[in-house]
């Protein structure tokens, strides 16, 4: 077992562009990054017929690639995908980096090495960043998402996932209980995420058993694609545009803090949150993430999410068994209980031929879900 | 195990109480079934009212029909939850593990097999045969041939076409071959086909024949079991550009082939048939070698003879008016000749002397002439319904469908992938609630849906043309001629009636002689419905036998399970922006407008080729212009949707106009059910890219509403 600090970079972007983004990644190297598909929502006017009036959600499908590079290299991978995909227009996708810690088994393996023909240009991002991941039952995540869009944060994405946990105990009648979960990520400034998590909770009503789970996390730096809104605009340049611009000359999103002071709700300031957690995802070959997450949770996990990804063959092969279909497990615990989950994953044969795993660790600050009337 | 001894609890199974698990399983059971009420809930209530307040008929036996209806729902139900939890995890596992584990050859066998396979399994090419029980041995001899004693050739020509479609999908997954080249050629090769079929009196009515068993083929198991398969593939040999939806496409392969292997196959017979002809023709002794060649023996050609044809016709197979008489006097005096030589067929000989025989052949073997038209106006038996028969016939069916494929299924994943069933619980419990639930939907079929469709599809041409209501014949008794009156239509004829006081109403009751029999003074009249708006085929009698297809088609197609799990999958593969709901209208829709077109067909007797040709047309320049995730999608629902609700109502309708009309075939109207869904599903699709473009582009430029969506939403 070997584990490295490294900077982990998520690049999100519409299908349209996802060709242009996988090419600037194999040009640097970079050959197997994973990609999940998700999906991206603005707002747009109603149109037709509607009584109601208000805004309608826009949806449409993303590429979510994810790579993990040696932080020396960050800035300069971010940069070349920043320019590859034209991310600093509005509207085209977001990319940005977490500093996490990755455990491989392999010695020899480890963060994507990459090589670099030109210098690319050097672009401005936002820093002190956190992300806000929440975990709903299928179906109920556009609540989330229509909260997090009418805060004006980031344009939101959902992926779709597999919830595991005291359900696999069951037996059969665990059939009974569904476990299709919809996961929505945004990201949003440092000094805004308390203001955004509370929103959140109130509007998918966290607070009631079985609604959801939401957690947060640091991110270092990123450029966010700030088009919520999709419609006719009557000035020269969108809200969108100016923010972007606003953003880039200011170098950070101070100026449109959104939630001053602490929440006034009284419910809110009764709400303990869960803290000092950490975030263990596992990445591992299709089929392996039941077993694992099994393993996980004898060790003493309460739950888990799986999530389909894909990460695929370089064309030149000499690959032997890899397999493009990867599977990821998401786990929230309490940094105390990091190692020997870790310990126990990787006894259930995380790093052996078939698995081929790996492991991300991430610090998650706070946390919150129903956690019973005590 | 030895972390779960270490662990107090955990990993072992938590123990629930008795009523934690009613707590868990009500609502679980309430939400799916309220999912198929409101799957079906449309096309039910549209078929009574139709029933009873357009045609204004009563719906016979009424609490049988409710029993199945809710058989039908129960069945979907359990057959849903049986192909998400059992049939289409199993063809996921294979479909991801066998590229990993077998080389081409076994994925390629592997397929040939299943295809083949699940066309002996699918319950719906029954279906067509039925359809086929139209179809008259002179009027086409090569339909006839296929559809009865060679109907094992046809089969096989649809297993094969079916096999090999999913050689070429798996072919089309490991290779990353788009599904474009193969509708450019597979398209125009059929239509060619089937225009130079035109030219052959056999062969055109093939066409239609090979066109529906295209779409029959892939039904309720072999979609899900298909797309699964896909699926599972393209995750493990998918490039990087193959995200989204990708995965389906081999139903419409397993559309296309079948129809050219049927083709082929009517290629291959035609020398061996003769060629259309009259029934007098046919049926004389001079044509008697040419006309055996489509039965099995001489006396199998006398059943039929008695059981289709008129009165020429039987007596040209005696060749002579006596030696007609004298064979149906040999058949009246000993019985047990008759039903050595009938055997099953005998009330056909019976009803057919009761209507075409002479008053001396009456006599001979009725006893009267009256017997004889007592024998007549008897009603059919009505078909006791044996519980424990029903019940045993369409389990028995069921699980002939499916069973030996999972067996199938398993074995290769046991023997040839040697892996462990992960959730092996979870799959055995979905293939037996899916075999169930297929069970209780053919018996909610039978007894409820077909049922009623049947019903109305008998009674829809009154809409435009007049029916007699057989099942409401009544005799009036000591009728005498003298109540007849006079009375004058508005274009100047003369026609007589009658009054008859029901009660306290008086109701008109129009009179014909030859209904009146003087000797039992008894007078036996047929009420009449229709047509719905003035004279015969009037426009807007028409308009609502085409109005009813339309809605017929849509309420249908979404109760489809097939389509449902297609549509599941795509939400799924598109985390949720290619909504299953909008798939579904866009499929119901087309799928309503086709059939709109198959009864027109039907009722202007249009050559099919018109109306399959023009749209096949466009779908190819639709298919040029849209991408590839919605040209897969969109010609995959087009197979997708002929499915078990879908064709016993279509047929009905079909075979209800085409009986009325006099229409040789009502082949076809299946076809233009697959036709139209491509369209408006590929519409669609041009429409989410337009609108796609316009989201990466930025401004969304247009503000004007968008005429497609309103459509879909």
């Amino acid at each position: 077992m070997k584990r490295i600090a490294c900077a982990k970079i998520t690049c999100e972007v519409y299908q349209e562009i996802s060709k242009t983004v996988a090419a600037a990644f194999s040009g640097m190297g970079i050959a197997r990054p994973y990609i999940q598909s998700g999906r991206s929502i603005m707002l747009g006017e109603k149109r037709g017929w509607s009584l109601t009036g208000g805004q309608r959600l826009i949806e449409e499908m993303v590429d979510i690639y994810r790579i993990t590079v040696p932080l020396e290299q960050e800035s300069h991978v971010m940069n070349s995908i920043i320019q590859a995909a034209m991310l600093d227009q509005e509207g085209r996708g977001s990319i940005y980096s977490e500093h996490v810690e990755l455990i491989v088994g392999d010695e020899s393996a480890g963060t994507s090495q990459t090589t670099f023909a030109a210098e690319p240009p050097r672009y401005s991002t936002i820093q002190h960043l956190t992300g806000i991941s929440t975990i709903v039952q299928r179906g109920q995540g556009d609540v989330i998402v229509r909260a997090a869009l009418e805060m004006g944060i980031c344009v939101p994405s959902v992926t779709y996932g597999i919830g595991a946990g005291l359900r696999d105990k069951l037996g059969l009648i665990r059939i009974t209980i569904p476990a299709e979960k919809e996961i929505v990520n945004i990201i949003t400034t440092h000094h805004d995420a308390q203001g955004a998590l509370a929103r959140l909770i109130e509007a998918g009503k966290l607070d009631q058993p079985g609604k959801g789970f939401i957690f947060t996390y640091p991110v270092a730096r990123g450029l966010l694609n700030t088009r919520l809104y999709l419609g006719r605009h009557f000035s020269a340049a969108s809200l969108g545009q100016i923010v972007s611009v606003l953003d880039e000359i200011k170098g950070t999103t101070d100026w449109r803090r959104k939630f001053t002071g602490t929440s006034d709700h009284s419910r809110a300031k009764k709400r303990t949150y869960l803290r000092e957690l950490v975030d263990i995802t596992v990445l591992c070959r299709e089929g392996r993430a039941t077993e694992l997450a099994k393993a996980a949770m004898d060790a003493g996990a309460s739950g888990a999410t799986m999530s389909r990804l894909r990460q695929p063959i370089s064309p030149n092969g000499g690959q032997g068994k890899l397999s493009p279909a990867r599977e990821k497990l998401t786990m929230i615990l309490p940094a105390a209980m990091a190692d020997p989950v870790t310990t126990a994953i990787a006894a259930a044969g995380l790093f052996d031929a078939e698995t081929h795993g790996e492991i991300l660790l991430r610090p998650c600050p706070e946390a919150y879900t129903y956690t019973g009337g005590k | 195990m030895a972390a779960e001894a270490k662990k107090d609890n955990s990993g072992k199974r938590i123990k629930i109480s008795f009523q934690q698990a009613i707590g868990l399983i009500l609502p679980y059971i309430k939400s799916r079934v309220m999912e198929q009420v409101r799957s079906v809930w449309l096309i039910i209530l549209y078929l009574v009212l139709f029933q009873i307040l357009v045609l204004g008929i009563p719906i016979l036996d009424a609490s049988i029909i409710t029993f199945g209806l809710i058989m039908v729902i129960v069945g979907l139900t359990f057959f849903m939850e049986g192909l998400l939890l059992g049939l289409m995890p199993l063809g996921e596992l294979i479909g991801i593990k066998l590229p990993q584990r077998a080389g081409l050859a076994v994925i390629l066998a592997f397929s040939l097999v299943l295809g083949f396979g699940v066309t002996l399994a699918e319950p719906a090419i029954g279906a067509l045969k039925i359809l086929g029980s139209a179809v008259k041995a002179w009027d086409a001899p090569l339909l006839f041939l296929l559809l009865n004693s060679h109907a094992n050739y046809l089969v096989f020509a649809v297993g094969a076409g079916v096999g090999m479609a999913v050689v070429f999908g798996m072919l089309r997954f490991l290779y990353n071959w788009s599904l474009k080249p193969f509708l450019y050629v597979m398209v125009p090769l059929l239509t060619l086909i089937s225009i130079g079929a035109s030219f052959d009196p056999n062969l055109l009515y093939l066409t239609g024949l090979a066109w529906d068993c295209g779409a029959v083929t892939t039904g309720p198991v072999t979609v899900p079991l298909v797309l699964a398969l896909g699926i599972g593939i393209t995750r493990i040999v998918g490039s990087s550009d193959t995200g989204g939806a990708s995965g389906f496409g081999v139903v419409t392969l397993a559309s296309l082939f079948p129809i050219l292997t049927v083709m082929l196959l009517g290629i291959v017979f035609l020398k061996n048939v003769p060629q259309p002809m009259a029934e007098t023709r046919f049926l004389s002794p001079d044509n008697r070698t040419t006309a055996l060649t489509l039965f099995d023996s001489d006396q199998a050609l006398l059943r039929y003879a008695f059981a289709h044809g008129g009165k020429e016709g039987i007596t040209s197979y005696f060749d002579s008016d006596d030696a007609r008489r004298a064979f149906v006097a040999e058949m009246s005096g000993d019985g047990s000749e008759r039903s050595r030589i009938f055997g099953t067929d005998e009330p056909r000989f019976m009803s057919w002397v009761a209507r075409n025989g002479t008053v001396e052949e009456k006599m001979t073997l009725f006893g009267s002439v009256k017997a004889a038209r007592e024998y007549l106006n008897t009603p059919a038996k009505p078909v006791v319904l044996n519980a424990a028969d029903l019940f045993l016939r369409d389990f028995q069916s069921a699980a002939q469908a499916i069973i030996p494929l999972t067996i199938f299924m398993l074995l290769v994943f046991f023997l040839i992938l040697r892996e462990k069933l992960p959730r092996a619980d979870e799959i055995v419990f979905g293939i037996v609630i899916a075999v169930a639930g297929m069970g209780f939907f053919n018996i909610g079929m039978e007894t409820g849906l077909s049922k009623i469709g049947d019903q109305v599809g008998g009674k829809l041409p009154s809409s435009f043309t007049t029916l007699p209501l057989e099942e409401q014949r009544e005799t009036i008794r000591n009728f005498t001629p003298e109540v007849v009156e006079k009375a004058i239509t508005v274009d100047g004829r003369v026609e007589t009636f009658f009054y008859r006081k029901n009660g306290r109403a008086v109701e008109v009751i129009p009179y014909s002689e030859k209904n009146y029999d003087e000797m039992n003074a008894t007078y036996t009249y047929v009420p009449q419905v229709g047509p719905l708006f003035g004279g015969e085929r009037s426009f807007w009698g028409v308009f609502v036998a085409l109005l009813f297809g339309f809605l017929m088609g849509y309420g249908a197609t979404l109760a489809e399970p097939a389509l449902n799990a297609l549509g599941l999958k795509v939400e799924e593969l598109t985390v949720g922006t290619f909504k299953k709901s909008f798939l579904m209208q866009a499929v119901a829709i087309g799928v309503g407008v086709g059939i709109a077109f198959g009864v027109a067909k039907i009722v202007w007797d249009i050559p099919l080729i018109w109306l399959l040709v023009p749209p096949y047309l466009l779908l190819m320049f639709l298919t040029k212009m849209s991408n590839e995730e919605y040209v897969n999608i969109g010609w995959d629902s087009a197979g997708v949707t002929t499915g078990p609700v879908t064709v016993p109502l279509v047929l009905a309708v079909g075979l209800g106009i085409g009986t009325r009309i006099g229409a040789v075939e009502g082949f076809g109207i299946l076809a233009m059910a697959s036709a139209y869904p491509i369209l408006s599903v590929l519409l669609t699709g041009l429409y989410a890219a337009r609108k796609r473009k316009q989201v990466v582009a930025g401004n969304d430029t247009d503000g004007s509403p968008e005429t497609v969506e309103e459509v879909a939403s």
